[in-house]
This record gives structure tokens, C-alpha cells and sequence, in this order.
């Protein structure tokens, strides 16, 4: 089981009414694998929400209404949904409503645009956070987050990382339990209704539950364990952390260190933590990214008087995720062993010998309409010299940075492309700038924006690369792509209306698959003035072929195939389909000596985009009948 | 107990994620600890994808020790017993993770990056790739199961399943032939297919072997 279907899976366990969740990697799965059953739950809702802060606050909705309730997002999704998760903590939930929050952290920003840790939203807002370190934990840390959040009238975030959602393992799976089918609001005022007096009584209420919570769960609660040792130093830990630390450890031979695997990161038990240093001459932390434990620790040492020594950041980096190899190193060092490898020699084997790699960076799929649309825009702006300031943005489209189309110059968070060029747009008058924004990313947080630059009169084209799916998360719907989360129909909003109704008066629908039509509108939008905005419309191609698999099997069945081809002869090898466009699927091969373009007939999806660009009119389209010679050439 | 630690590595699309899930489940059948992890998320499409796939077998009598079990998803540098490669280039992108007395699988198909198909950067040869693998480890075999697959089926379908039973013709992952098998009928789309795939790789993987290293 995946780390974040055990996640799923303790939230059935505890018996969820309701869950909530916009997509994200790494978390993106916990959402997914609850949308996968929850059809066959009938009193479990479950819902793509439009953002995170609609999500959670249809989470408090359901959770004040007595039931258990999910909230799933990443990391940077926490930052949207802070607004409604502060003054929650305060109201805080209900005795049979238990709220959760499942938030995906990523050290190394392997799928985001930061690496922030999110352990110092609990201390911020004073929501208890716990950290799973196993597959077998996520399971079991959602079910026991619940009790908590019952038991002191808090909501819970479980922050796992990257490394432990994407983690594959064993779990002993427990009992399902079957959610309420109906709630009920319990009207009162004091508790629901935050401001002056009311909220400062609230904000007290949390702090009293929080020093009970300290008092009487955290020094107990199974969440913590100690692996008992001998050795003066002592290790505290939490998390991926624990992992690393218990195979270094091995690597080393070491056995005897006692180690503090604390499963509640927040808040701490300082009799716990007292407890522990009372027979060690040192502490060492080991925690990804920030010194979080390592602060929270050194409080209560002051606190508690222990004079020990305590380390962590000034052995651990403080960027990037950790590993083994990484806590090899440092733990030879604090138990004075000699490492197995020599890791810094290694490391510039690998280099010496990576130097004949060539690069290899994610690029979109043969087919993306997103390439096409890149496409039509630069070739819109050849030769016209405008100096444009391309703001980019979150999903696949954001690849349009790299080469052959190097249309990214910024990139910050979920729909700041369009604000950001349009502020830069009353300063930086001498460029032109352009947006992109995804639908999804569009209808997360980025209507708001836009309404903002029509108001106060910017000056930017804001191009929508609808492709009808958050794609790159996992192809979850989105408002206007017609479905709901169990794939049923639902209504389908249309971006041109929601455009037009914000006062945007340019607005053009553009097909990127048809080039010439696409080029010509942005041609047009480019040379114009004020808020323009081009909705370049073309369905995901790995969801429009997924859907026409059928259709397709069926028509090699009966033998018809249709393949795009390059007429050798006619082929120039200007190579535009190559360099400037960058199909994956276009190769070079050789042809009587002379170089000309392939097409990898394995990868081409016969978007026919090619077709449309070639210089030389070398790129074919054929459809050949079964048992016939006939080749009809595809117009 | 003993650790077994197999890395697969190659382009996203290629099923790199397929053989980790594949291999897991197959420990699970025979009641080892199992844990890795797969790449997932943005790096997926035409980027540098890989697996770890980790078992920890206790031996007969033995008892289990969390302190000598395995635990992080991600194998550490020079443990990896076994070094799937099903692109050309990139073997050596991670090669730090293979074990010194380990063994490579190397599938020579080539997958060409964006800057090598304009121009800007070179593929490297095969004797190139072979002669920094060597700097790490000697027991590096190749096949182009690609060219494999496209003989006996006209397209590249049969590539995972092929390499799946080369990677079990080494004898270096520790479960039953027959559980992979079982693991196959209960997950792929076309299983009997599936099964002949696995087993004409299992035929390939023993006459590479036979051969010796490259």
C-alpha cells in the first residue's frame, strides 16, 4: 500500500463522513484512492474542492455538523487554506466530528515551487501535528489524529512528506467503521461566532485544551516510543528521519544508542523530553528542513534546566531531504566511526562520470496541446521584437520554460503569473507581458486576480491552457471539465462566460490544433491593448486518447491504421518540427545519405500539428485499408 | 537478516513503476518486509524515473530486530544488489547505488532527450556508457529488449515483462518464480501475454548470463 492510501485508509477507519481535497503531489493520492471508493460508501461525501480554503472550510462545514471529516492538500495548499485553519482552531470541532487535516510536504521541492515546512503551522496556530514514519504509521496516525482531535476540541494536521506518501509497504489493515449518514448543527454562538470578546475566549479555550493535551496525552500517547540503549548520546527524531537514522545506525553497527521517536512532533511533553536527557551527556536531533523539534526541544531544556548539549542543524543540512547516506556521514562523525564509503570521493566519481549524460528534463507528451499553443505563440511574435515578460505558471504548461519555447520567466505560486504581470505591467512599461494559467489553476485562485487587473486597468494578455483536466497531479476534474470526482456528469462552467462576466472585453477562444487560426489570434491579442485574455482550448491528449482507446483498438482490429509519415524525398530538413517545435515523438533518421526527419510511429499520437508546420509539405497523413493497397492520404 | 535491495531505473513512460510495484507485491506474498518507492508526480513524462524496490529476509530461526530491518524507502548508495537499467544513458545517471559485487541489467534501447534530438548535446556510444559503468562495477550485462519485443510482437509492448524476467533470471531477488507469475495474472491488463513475455525474458536473461558480463 502507497503511503497516502494508508492515509485513505485510516480515515475510513475512523469512519469519515465527508472529505475534501484540491489535488497536489505529493498528496494528490489520498484524495484519489477515497474518490475510488467512495461511491460504494453511501455516507461518505467526498469532493474535489475549486482551492484549499474552500476545501477546508467545507471540511469545518461538515465537522461542526458532527461528522468525522478529511482535508487533503499539499504543503503550499496550507498556505490557501490558513485563513479559515487559524480561526478554526479556535472554534475547534465537535465531540463526534473530528476534523483532519493531511497536508503532503516536499524536501527538495521535487513537485513545488519551495520546500516550506509546515510542523511551524502547528505551532502557529496551536494545531497538534502528528508524523508518521512507515506506511503501517500513516495508516494508524490518521485513525489516532481523530481521537485527539475529539478529545481537546482541536483540528490535527498529519504532515507526511514526499518520501513517506510515494513510500510502498505492508499494512495490517483494522476495521472499517461505517460513517453517520446524517449530521446536525448544535447551535452556539460562543463556540462558532469569532470576534472581540468571543474570539479572545475561544483563543483561551484553545490554549487551556492545548496544556492538557501537554499534561496528559503527550508524555503517554503511543504516537511516541523510545528504543532504549545504553550509549550517552541520545537521538530525537521524527518521520522519514527515524528511518535514516535506524539504518545509518546498522550500517555503522551501532546498537546501543537510546533514540526518541517522537510520532507527536507538536507540541512536546517536556517531562517526556526531561525524562529521556536525564541519563545523556548529549542529544542529537535529526529532522528534515527547518530546526523545528530542535527549537521546540531547546525551549524546554531551558525550561527543565538541562545542561546538555543538544545538536542537530549544525550537523544537518538544512535544504533538501535527508537520507541514509547523509545520516552515515554525520553519525560517524558524532560516535566517532569511520564510514563505510567515502561519500565525497563517490560523489566525484559520479560526477566525472554523469559529464557524458546528456540532461534529461520532464517535456510535454507527443500530442500536448499545450506545445502547440507555445508554438503558435512564438511563431505569432516572430520578427516583431516585441521584449515580452513571460510569467508562468503551476501545472504541465510550465515546462514552456524549458526549450525550444524558453517562455517562463517566472514562476511563484498557484495563479500569481497574472498578478504579478499585471503590477509589473504599470511599472515595466517597455515590455509586454503575458500569463499563462492553467483551468484548474485558473479556477483555483485565479479569478480574483483577473477581476483585480480589468479594475485597476493593467496591461497584460492572459493566456488559459484549458486542457480540461489538473492534469499533472493525476488528471482530476475540474469545474469545467463537466464530471464530478466519481466521474458522473455534472455541470460544466464555461471559462468564456466567467471571463466575459469580469469584465473582460477581449476574449478569444483559440483551438492550438488549428495552427493557422491560433496564430492569427495571438497575432491580434498581442499587438492590443488592456486585459486580453486567449482561452487556447484543447483537451488533454493522454485523456482524449485514454477515452478513444476503445475506438482506436477498433479500428486496428479492422486493420485500418492511420499513421503520419515524412515523405523523404520532400523533406528539407529545415528542421522546424524538431528544434522549434520539439515533439518528443519527431526523430532524425537518414535517407539516401542525406538527414531528414522520423516520426517514432510509437510515440506519435497524430495530433497532426507537425503536419501543419513542415516547411516542405513533407509530412504526410495516410490511412491504409485492410487487404488493399489503397493508401487514401488524409487531408 | 538479510537485505535485498533492487534499483530500476529508466524514462518516465517506460514502466519503471509497473516492475517496482510488480516485485513488491511479490514480496508480500512470500511475508518478507517490503518497503521502496517510486517516482512519481512532475518528473514522470520523458524525465529520469526510477524504483526501489527493498526486502528484508529473516533467516531460518532468526528473530526480528528493528534495528536491522529495513526502513527508509530509499536504498543507500552502494547497497543496490540488483541495477535494472531500461535506457541506455541513463544507468549511469544513479550508478552510485549499485553494490560492488552486485549485478547490472542494462537495456542499450535508446530514448533521445530534447537537447540531443536539436542538437545541442551528444548521446553517448555504448562503449562510452560501458567504460564509466566498469569504473563502478564489472558485472554489467546488456540486451536490447526493445529489439526483443518488436521481433516478436511488432511493437515495444513486451519490454516490461521481458525485462521483468531477466531481472528474476539472476537470481538475485528473492521470491519464487511462480509468485511473480501469480503477481502478473493478478495485475496486467492481457496476463497470458503477460506470462509469455515474462517467461521469454526469463530464457533471454539466462542466455545473457550464460555469456558473461559485457
Amino acid at each position: 500500500m502507497l503511503g497516502n492510501e494508508a492515509m485513505a485508509r485510516g480515515a475510513l477507519e475512523a469512519g469519515i463522513g465527508f472529505a475534501s481535497t484540491y489535488p497536489g503531489t505529493p498528496a494528490s493520492e489520498v484524495g484519489d484512492a477515497l474518490a475510488e471508493v467512495a461511491k460504494e460508501l453511501p455516507g461518505l461525501v467526498f469532493q474535489y474542492s475549486t482551492n484549499e480554503y474552500v476545501a477546508l472550510e467545507n471540511a469545518i462545514g461538515a465537522s461542526w455538523s458532527g461528522v468525522r471529516s478529511l482535508c487533503t492538500f499539499k504543503m503550499v495548499g496550507m498556505n490557501v487554506a490558513a485563513d479559515p485553519m487559524f480561526t478554526l482552531a479556535y472554534s475547534g470541532v465537535t465531540p463526534t466530528g473530528g476534523l483532519v487535516i493531511i497536508n503532503g510536504g516536499d524536501p527538495s521541492a521535487l513537485s513545488s515551487t519551495n520546500e516550506q515546512d509546515n510542523r511551524y503551522y502547528g505551532l502557529h496556530a496551536r494545531i497538534p501535528v502528528v508524523e508518521p514514519s512507515s506506511t503501517q504509521e500513516s495508516k494508524d496516525f490518521v485513525v489516532e489524529a481523530f481521537n485527539i482531535s475529539e478529545k481537546y476540541d482541536v483540528p490535527v494536521i498529519v504532515n507526511s512528506t514526499a518520501r513517506a506518501c510515494h513510500a510502498v509497504g505492508v499494512v495490517e489493515l483494522g476495521e472499517l467503521k461505517d460513517p453517520p449518514e446524517e449530521g446536525y448543527f448544535e447551535k452556539n454562538w460562543g463556540k462558532y461566532y469569532n470576534t472581540l470578546i468571543l474570539a479572545v475566549q475561544n483563543h483561551q479555550k484553545l490554549i487551556n485544551n492545548q496544556k492538557k493535551m501537554i499534561e496528559e496525552y503527550a508524555p503517554v500517547t503511543e504516537l511516541n516510543r523510545i528504543l532504549p540503549g545504553d550509549s550517552k548520546t541520545g537521538i530525537i527524531t521524527s518521520g522519514m528521519s527515524f528511518n535514516y537514522t535506524l539504518e545509518a545506525l546498522d550500517i555503522l553497527g551501532i546498537y546501543d544508542v537510546p533514540i526518541l521517536k517522537l510520532g507527536l512532533v507538536y507540541p512536546l511533553s517536556p517531562k517526556q523530553i526531561a525524562d529521556f536527557a536525564s541519563n545523556l551527556d548529549q542529544i542529537v536531533i535529526m529532522e528534515e528542513l527547518d530546526p523545528f523539534l530542535e527549537g521546540e526541544i531547546k525551549k524546554i531544556a531551558y525550561d527543565q534546566g538541562l545542561e546538555i548539549p543538544i545538536r542537530g542543524k549544525d550537523l544537518f543540512p538544512q535544504t533538501g531531504e535527508l537520507n541514509t547516506d547523509i545520516a552515515v556521514q554525520v553519525y560517524a562523525k558524532v560516535f566517532d566511526k569511520t564510514p563505510p564509503i567515502n561519500m565525497e570521493e563517490l560523489d566525484m566519481k559520479v560526477l566525472e562520470s554523469a559529464l557524458i549524460l546528456p540532461q534529461r528534463t520532464p517535456s510535454m507528451c507527443p500530442g500536448c496541446p499545450h506545445r502547440a499553443t507555445y508554438y503558435a505563440i512564438k511563431k505569432a511574435i516572430e520578427g516583431k521584437g516585441y521584449d515580452v515578460v513571460w510569467a508562468n505558471d503551476i501545472g504541465c504548461y510550465a515546462m514552456g520554460a524549458l526549450p525550444p519555447f524558453n517562455m517562463g520567466d517566472l514562476m511563484t505560486c498557484m495563479s500569481a503569473g497574472e498578478s504579478i504581470a499585471a503590477g509589473m505591467s504599470y511599472k515595466a512599461k517597455k515590455q509586454k507581458m503575458v500569463a499563462f494559467i492553467g483551468d484548474s489553476t485558473f479556477l483555483h485562485t485565479g479569478i480574483p486576480g483577473l477581476l483585480n487587473a480589468v479594475w485597476n486597468n493593467a496591461d497584460l494578455l492572459l493566456v488559459i491552457m484549458d486542457n480540461r483536466w489538473t492534469a499533472m497531479t493525476g488528471h482530476q476534474p475540474t469545474p469545467s471539465t463537466g464530471i464530478d470526482w466519481s466521474g458522473e456528469k455534472a455541470k460544466a462552467v464555461n471559462l468564456r462566460d466567467i471571463v466575459a462576466a469580469l469584465g473582460v472585453e477581449y476574449v478569444r477562444v483559440a483551438d492550438p490544433f488549428n495552427l493557422k487560426n491560433a496564430i492569427a489570434i495571438f497575432q491580434d491579442a498581442m499587438e492590443r491593448e488592456g486585459v486580453r485574455v486567449v482561452i487556447s482550448q484543447q483537451e488533454c491528449v493522454l485523456q482524449a486518447r485514454r477515452r478513444a482507446r476503445a475506438l482506436i483498438e477498433e479500428r486496428k482490429k479492422k486493420g485500418v491504421v492511420r499513421y503520419v509519415d515524412v515523405n523523404e524525398d520532400a523533406c528539407i530538413f529545415c528542421e522546424e518540427c524538431i528544434k522549434e517545435f520539439g515533439c518528443p515523438a519527431i526523430t532524425v533518421a537518414e535517407f539516401e545519405g542525406e538527414k531528414v526527419s522520423h516520426i517514432d510511429l510509437s510515440r506519435c499520437v497524430e495530433c497532426m500539428v507537425c503536419k501543419d508546420l513542415c516547411k516542405g509539405c513533407a509530412i504526410t497523413v495516410t490511412k491504409v485499408y485492410p487487404g488493399t493497397t489503397i493508401l487514401e492520404e488524409v487531408k | 537478516m538479510r537485505k535485498v535491495n533492487i534499483y530500476i531505473c529508466g524514462v518516465g513512460g517506460q514502466g519503471t513503476m509497473t516492475l517496482g510495484l510488480l516485485l513488491k507485491q511479490a514480496g508480500v506474498l512470500e511475508n518478507m518486509v517490503v518497503t521502496g518507492t517510486e517516482t512519481r508526480g512532475a518528473s514522470q513524462r520523458e524525465g529520469a524515473v526510477d524504483s526501489h524496490v527493498r526486502f528484508a529476509v529473516l533467516e531460518p530461526g532468526e528473530e526480528f530486530d528493528e534495528r536491522k530491518s529495513i526502513h527508509s524507502p530509499l536504498i543507500p548508495t552502494r547497497q543496490a544488489d540488483l541495477y535494472l537499467s531500461m535506457e541506455l544513458a541513463e544507468t549511469l545517471r544513479n550508478i552510485k547505488y549499485v553494490s560492488e559485487d552486485g549485478i547490472i541489467i542494462m537495456n542499450t534501447f535508446e530514448i533521445w532527450p530534447p537537447t540531443v534530438r536539436t542538437g545541442e548535446a551528444e548521446y553517448p556510444s555504448l562503449e562510452k556508457v560501458l567504460e564509466n559503468i566498469k569504473k563502478f562495477n564489472k558485472n554489467v550485462y546488456v540486451v536490447n529488449a526493445n529489439k526483443l519485443s518488436e521481433e516478436r510482437y511488432g511493437d515495444y509492448s513486451g519490454v516490461n515483462m521481458i525485462f521483468l524476467g531477466i531481472a528474476m533470471a539472476t537470481g538475485k531477488i528473492p521470491v519464487k518464480v511462480e509468485t511473480v507469475e501469480r503477481v502478473i495474472r493478478e495485475n496486467m491488463w492481457d496476463s497470458e501475454k503477460s506470462i509469455e513475455q515474462f517467461r521469454l525474458g526469463l530464457e533471454e536473461g539466462k542466455r545473457i548470463l550464460a555469456e558473461g558480463p559485457a
